[in-house]
């Protein structure tokens, strides 16, 4: 059995995966800002730095996957979070963890959003978000831009949102091909709608919006899909039964993008 | 009342659910106009796929119509909206199913 981290795995996705990967035997490592096994805040560079120290000192031999689900949504009222949580969160610890993962040719799974398709991301902090490992264009410089913006416009968050997700399915497709050759895959799902805390605690307009992205395969209630749903996918991703893909943003959603999107078919 | 008209009269309430009883269970809908606009050109096959797209449509504020034209049984001209960006189009109901629903309606600038 396996060694994997799981962020985020307090709650809805994250906490699923855990469950399941821990049911399959293996030994499950969660950092989460909340009663996680490593307490950090992924937001925070000193929290991802302290995750990062912890995981070395206690797995020097290497981890066998790394599940990336932290974050929060458009509706958080906090661009520069859903930035630095989302996408940085996401993006320093896996590239943190990429010599333990090298270690034991393992995967790395994260999860993206199936938002990215529809048209809402803005392309310009995409780049700038994808190109932040330069000097000029650190974390620091791109959330001082994101902080500019209005954050009491749901729309803008909405944005900026899907932009985080599609600048980390970019990432996933950018990286996967080097990583691959080092012996380590990644991928990421792209979630349709899933009842999670975070969906519960939506106001009226968002849960009328979260309706108006039908589930074929909900078609006729108003059910959202569930957690399960997708962490069957991220294990399996996570798994050697998946060692054949690699860079791949694998949409579960119950087939919202087909509908909405039918005729792109790559 | 024709089935251009009730389509009409779908598209003005938006009313995906109307607007999908018209069209069979195996219908194909295509509207190419968004694609001089740059955008994808909208692609639904079957009712419940229509109803679910425009549903999404008119929900986000992605499309509507205006100052429709009814020509004929099968052709009603209008303007349409598409993420904000307005153009003449031309609806045609090319098809019909053993029913008489619609089968295939295609969209073209005008």
């Amino acid at each position: 059995m396996g060694v994997y981290v799981v962020t985020g795995g307090s709650s809805g996705i994250g906490r699923k995966t855990l469950e399941i990967l821990k049911e399959q035997g293996h030994e499950v490592v969660n950092i989460d800002l909340k009663s996680g096994d490593i307490s950090v805040n992924l937001a925070d560079r000193e929290g991802r730095k302290e995750a990062l120290r912890i995981l070395h000192e206690r797995y020097p031999d290497g981890i066998d996957g790394l599940c990336c689900h932290a974050g929060v949504s458009g509706a958080c009222g906090n661009l520069k979070l859903i930035v630095s949580l989302n996408y940085f969160g996401t993006t320093n610890i896996a590239q943190g963890l990429f010599d333990l993962l090298k270690k034991k040719k393992g995967s790395c799974v994260v999860t993206s959003s199936n938002t990215i398709s529809q048209g809402a991301a803005r392309i310009d902090l995409v780049d700038m978000l994808n190109y932040s490992q330069m000097k000029y264009v650190n974390e620091e410089r791109i959330l001082s831009v994101v902080d500019k913006f209005d954050a009491s416009d749901l729309t803008v968050g909405n944005s900026i949102y899907v932009t985080s997700k599609y600048a980390l399915a970019r990432w996933v497709r950018r990286v996967s091909a080097s990583w691959a050759a080092d012996g380590v895959r990644i991928n990421a799902v792209a979630p349709g709608n899933v009842a999670t805390p975070m969906t519960s605690k939506m106001g009226d307009k968002a849960k009328a919006a979260l309706e108006a992205l039908p589930i074929p395969i909900n078609y006729g209630t108003e059910e959202l899909m569930v957690a399960e749903d997708i962490a069957n996918v991220i294990v399996f991703l996570s798994s050697p039964l998946a060692h054949g893909v690699n860079g791949n943003i694998m949409f579960v959603d119950g087939g919202t993008d087909a509908l909405l999107n039918s005729e792109k078919v790559y | 009342m024709t089935l251009i008209k009730q389509y009409v009269n779908a598209m003005l309430a938006k009313d995906s659910k109307a607007l999908s009883d018209l069209f069979s269970a195996d219908a194909i809908f295509v509207d190419y106009c968004p694609k001089d606009a740059g955008q994808p050109q909208i692609s639904a096959y079957g009712a419940k796929a229509i109803d679910m797209f425009f549903r999404n449509r008119f929900v986000f504020k992605k499309f509507e119509i205006f100052d429709p034209v009814i020509v004929s049984d099968t052709q009603v001209y209008y303007y349409a909206i598409y993420n904000n960006y307005h153009m003449r189009a031309v609806a045609t109901i090319q098809d019909f199913s053993e029913d008489g629903d619609i089968f295939r309606m295609v969209v073209r600038p005008a």
